[in-house]
């Protein structure tokens, strides 16, 4: 026995520095890495990008939008990411509060590059199956969001107005029971999506109260919080929606796509949406929001501090943007990729680039860093309203042609 | 010279190692000491800065609870989590000990140790596993009894589950620790088994059980990820708390490590957040080290209760009001039930010994009490014993029908896969052992053994006590700015993740509760032997290293497979540190998931039936590997030398077997 433990450690006195030298070496394949934080929405996106680019190794952490800003502007990830418009938040960065600054993002020539776009779709359950599903509109949306912040109940056939909603179903007295995340849209990507960009909303004066209780998710005794994740919200939603009806959800349009059969056989509706400009109700999927029919989505950016990223980070940025395997890969986890005149919006104006020319110019797509139009152009609703379109934050969403 | 007294030489080399031996444990138990100040002094530098914006006022002394809106009561949500953890522990506590007392004196002995390593499977099970058994097959049967599936009383059954295993297995430790000559002294006096058990031997184990009950109370309080899959509400503390316990019971309250966790990394969380959050954290753990002093003051020996005559007899007035009722009920049932009157005075030891042998005679229940007592032991076991297939029995049928329809990736080590997270597991699992076993033993050692200073004593295992029930996800943010912001120890530099800095942070992770629960078996050994050993003249050196360590092994051994199951259950401090997903390869400076990070990366996978296939098969593969390691660490470890003997039979066999046949041939 004795000796044995001697043998051991002197095995051990041996083998433990050539394990350590073994696990520390480089292996003979190694390739660069690339490491990113941020935006959960990003994450599973960007690591099955990472997962098919053959010439780097991309290791990609969720961590919040707030966070992914924060790594990309201080330069302690390779890359960050942002389910949402990066202005406001630079705009009003303090270093101590964010631990960042406007100056900072200036200094490093940070560019935000807009990967994809990811939608919100609603989901219900409704009393009979073989109902019209709702279709949202700028009649009923302000309902919607009245529901989820939770302090009014409201009858579900309320929500069958407007434009579309042609055949109201039999349901007097269902009322809606709200599916929200947990601390509202200062804390969820999904939630901040859900109440920013469904482009219905003209004029938040008359519903100031409900909005605010969407943003801190100080929601009242109506409205059921769940987790950020889609899964987690989802599989609550669905077991507790055993019991009741009228349960509704927002859900990130990637998951309802990816999961639509699952959805549907389980009993529940996918509101559609009504799209003014072309008088027509469109479902929620891919095409539709690549398309830009329909308008209820947010941009999956991730940032770019150019003057500091590696050459490594820089070709992977690229090829996300350049390369269709790309786009085929957005496509498949449920993703909507941008159209190439969308592209063609990242680079810089002065390099008159169009969509047809983007992918030979990407030398003019690293020139187009935030700041070289002066960002502070743009007013609080994202509006440009200087003389010359900026590239502020990735593609933007709503481009007014004649803006440009 | 050295021929004619050797003796001499002899002693001075005892002194030598001994003094060597005291100050090298002091310099590691000083070393944990001084790793475990620098986490908190981390964070309380990481809190000042919430204490600034936000004012003592408003984070102490306010009622409501809302971040975004810069109302940050702490009350609310460790309203939450005592709520959670005194029912935890009210289940656990009574349904832990019994089980251990089922074991170790009801059960047959062939049975015992394989009962016990069952159980102790079950606290090698990742909190998530039990987040996902309690979201999708016990709420469905607390909701036959009216229970919301994601209350906080679901949650609470669960935390139970969670820590049973730590009671039992401490328990039965500190069980055998105890001196059996308490067992059959009282049996000799004319007490039934059951009354020895229980008011004589459970009482001499009562420290053990009490270091158990707080290394239980430490995970309950501290327990993050299976409860944030539970708990997902932090907006209705007010109104919650207004309508009764009854309706809060009800509701889905984060308690405070939840409301820490999920919102250290919000949408739009920032270093404001984040310092909230650690005022938060350093809250809790002053508070737990409040409530370990208490604990420990009440339950301390008679010796020092003399120091404080007046503070016991206060508690003793306080308990003596409280079981005024009980006991006169008691008294009042012992006259109705015992019928012979005494008629005659008793005036010498004749007239109470015929009293007695009377009474003994004629008491009809004589063996209520030992009923009684066997029949909760055995509910309590069944409750063990059933909670366990359960689980076990959801997670192999589950995995085995995951790895049939899924696309299986137990076999392939590329880059996030079950098999690359597997290999991640078990090399941070062996790193942090390597590590952590050391420091946690020889400063155990030093603090049990070698330490005459009560006090520091004392304050180091307060801290420790308590840094066990600080949610690690702190650590993992430790871990996060120090081994990789601050020394870049990736193939990345300061920007990576690596699977080291993964296993640094775990070692500090369970540095604490290694380092206690190996006391807590140091403890156990009589006094008497080293005195005997001391006196025949060993030094304390050769006491520890020949008697006190081989004959503590068993409680050491269970120390590191419950330290591995800490590790294996552990979430936050390993994504934090080591990454949520993995590199291309498998190399000790780059990310990588392990088995518990691949579980809770399936979270936000966007397809639904992948995910959860996914999450039962590394599940199902944790679990292969959480008995294997509790296998080796019961069966092959202490029988070391049968297996060696069985195997040099077997080779000296063949090799006869051998020669024989070569000689035949020949």
């Amino acid at each position: 026995m004795k000796k044995a433990i001697k043998y051991f450690f002197a095995i051990m006195l041996v083998a433990i520095p050539i394990g350590f030298i073994i696990g520390f070496s480089k292996a003979w394949y190694s390739q660069p890495s690339i490491t990113a934080a941020g935006s959960t929405a990003v994450q599973p996106l960007l690591t099955e990008l990472g997962n098919n680019y053959n010439f780097a190794d991309v290791v990609v952490q969720p961590g919040g939008s707030g966070f992914g800003i924060k790594v990309a502007a201080t330069n302690t990830k390779s890359l960050g990411n942002a389910s949402k418009n990066t202005f406001n938040s630079v705009q009003r960065a303090e270093k101590e509060k964010d631990g960042y600054t406007y100056e900072m993002w200036d200094s490093y020539k940070l560019k935000t590059v807009t990967i994809a776009w990811d939608g919100i779709a609603i989901v219900y359950k409704p009393i009979n199956q073989n109902d019209n599903p709702l279709v949202i509109n700028e009649d009923n949306i302000k309902l919607i969001y009245e529901s989820f912040a939770g302090d009014k109940q409201i009858k579900l056939s309320d929500l069958f107005i407007g434009n579309g909603n042609d055949n109201k179903p039999d349901s007097k007295n269902i009322h809606i029971a709200p599916y929200a995340r947990t601390g509202g849209s200062k804390a969820s990507g999904t939630a901040a999506s859900f109440l920013n960009e469904s482009e219905l909303v003209d004029n938040w004066d008359s519903i100031k109260n409900i909005k605010k209780k969407l943003e801190t998710g100080d929601y009242g005794p109506y409205t059921t919080s769940t987790n950020e994740s889609n899964v987690e919200s989802w599989n609550r939603f669905r077991n507790e929606s055993k019991q009741k009806n009228g349960t509704m959800i927002y859900l990130s349009t990637g998951f309802v796509h990816l999961n639509r059969k699952i959805i549907e056989d389980a009993g529940f509706h996918i509101a559609r949406y009504y799209n003014k400009s072309i008088n027509e109700v469109v479902e929620p999927n891919t095409n539709n929001i690549t398309n830009k029919k329909y308008g209820w989505y947010s941009p999956l950016n991730t940032l770019i501090p150019i003057e500091k990223a590696n050459q490594t980070t820089k070709d992977f940025v690229w090829w996300i943007v350049s390369n269709p395997k790309a786009n085929q890969i957005i496509n498949t986890k449920g993703y909507s990729y941008l159209s190439d005149s969308d592209k063609a919006l990242m680079f810089l104006d002065e390099d008159n680039i169009i969509e047809s020319n983007y992918k030979d110019n990407k030398d003019a797509f690293f020139r187009a860093h935030d700041t070289i139009w002066n960002p502070r152009d743009i007013n609080e609703n994202n509006e440009y309203i200087g003389t010359k379109y900026g590239n502020w934050y990735g593609a933007p969403k709503n481009i007014k042609k004649d803006n440009k | 010279m050295k021929k004619v007294f050797p003796t001499i030489s002899l002693i001075n080399k005892k002194t030598r190692v001994n003094s060597a031996s005291k100050y090298i444990s002091m310099f590691f138990s000083l070393f944990s000491a001084i790793v475990l100040f620098a986490i908190l002094g981390f964070i309380i530098y990481k809190s000042i800065y919430a204490f600034e914006v936000y004012g003592i006022k408003n984070i102490l002394f306010s009622d409501k609870f809302n971040i975004a809106s810069n109302e940050v009561s702490f009350w609310l949500p460790f309203v939450s989590t005592i709520i959670t953890t005194f029912i935890a522990l009210l289940i656990a506590i009574p349904v832990g000990v019994k089980t251990a007392i089922f074991i170790k004196f009801r059960l047959n002995k062939k049975y015992r140790k394989f009962i016990r390593v069952v159980s102790e499977t079950l606290a090698g099970i990742p909190s998530v596993i039990f987040g996902l058994f309690a979201s999708q097959s016990l709420a469905p049967v607390l909701n036959v009894f009216g229970i919301n599936s994601y209350s906080v009383f679901t949650a609470s059954i669960m935390l139970s589950f969670m820590i049973v295993p730590t009671i039992i297995s401490m328990s039965l430790n500190s069980l055998d620790a105890v001196d059996d000559n308490l067992f059959s002294n009282p049996i000799a006096i004319g007490c039934t088994k059951t009354r020895s058990i229980y008011k004589v031997y459970l009482k001499s184990a009562r420290n053990g059980i009490i270091v158990a009950v707080i290394l239980a109370m430490g995970r309950s309080i501290g327990e993050t990820m299976a409860l944030s899959m539970i708990l997902q509400n932090e907006s209705l503390y007010t109104s919650s708390f207004n309508s009764g316990l009854i309706s809060t019971l009800n509701t889905d309250l984060k308690t405070i490590s939840v409301v820490i966790s999920t919102n250290m990394f919000g949408e739009n969380s920032n270093e404001q957040t984040r310092s909230l959050l650690f005022v938060f954290g350093l809250i809790l753990f002053v508070f737990i080290m409040v409530f370990n002093i208490v604990i420990f003051y009440i339950t301390s020996d008679k010796k020092s209760k003399n120091k404080n005559k007046r503070f016991y007899k206060m508690i003793d007035k306080i308990f003596y009001f409280l079981l005024f009722i009980p006991n006169c009920i008691a008294t009042g049932f012992e006259w109705l039930t015992f019928s012979v009157k005494r008629n005659k005075p008793i005036n010498d030891n004749n007239d109470v010994i015929e009293y007695i042998r009377i009474r003994t005679e004629k008491y009809k229940f004589q063996n209520l009490y030992t009923w009684y007592k066997l029949f909760w032991e055995f509910v309590s076991f069944i409750i063990c014993m059933g909670l366990l297939l359960w689980i076990t029995l959801l997670i192999l049928s589950q995995g085995i029908v995951a790895i049939q329809v899924g696309n299986t990736t137990i076999f392939n080590y590329e880059k996030n896969t079950t098999g690359q997270s597997f290999l991640n597991t078990t090399l941070i699992i062996f790193i942090a052992i390597l590590i952590g076993l050391p420091i946690s033993l020889v400063s155990s050692v030093y603090l049990n053994e070698y330490c005459t200073n009560k006090k520091f004593k004392s304050v180091i295992n307060f801290f420790m006590d308590s840094l066990g029930s600080t949610p690690s996800i702190l650590f993992g943010m430790f871990g996060l700015i120090f081994f990789i912001e601050t020394l870049g120890w990736t193939s990345d530099g300061a920007k990576g993740y690596s699977l080291i800095a993964g296993a640094l942070t775990i070692v500090l992770v369970i540095i604490p509760s290694l380092t206690r629960s190996i006391q807590e078996a140091l403890i156990q050994i009589p006094n008497e032997i080293r005195i005997n050993a001391l006196a025949l003249g060993s030094s304390k050196f050769e006491v520890i290293r020949k008697i006190i360590l081989p004959t503590a092994l068993t409680g050491i051994v269970t120390s590191i497979v419950m330290s591995i199951g800490r590790i294996l259950s552990e979430t936050a401090p390993l994504y934090l540190t080591s990454g949520l997903t993995s590199a291309n390869v498998t190399s000790l400076d780059r990310p990588g998931q392990t088995l518990t990070t691949r579980i809770y990366a399936q979270l936000y996978n966007t397809n639904i039936s992948d995910g959860i296939n996914i999450m039962y098969e590394v599940a199902f593969i944790t679990l292969l590997l959480i008995t294997t390691l509790i296998i080796i660490g019961y069966y092959v470890i202490p029988n070391y030398k049968n297996i060696k003997k069985w195997f040099s039979n077997k080779l000296i066999f063949t090799k006869v077997h051998l020669k024989k046949e070569f000689s035949l041939e020949n």
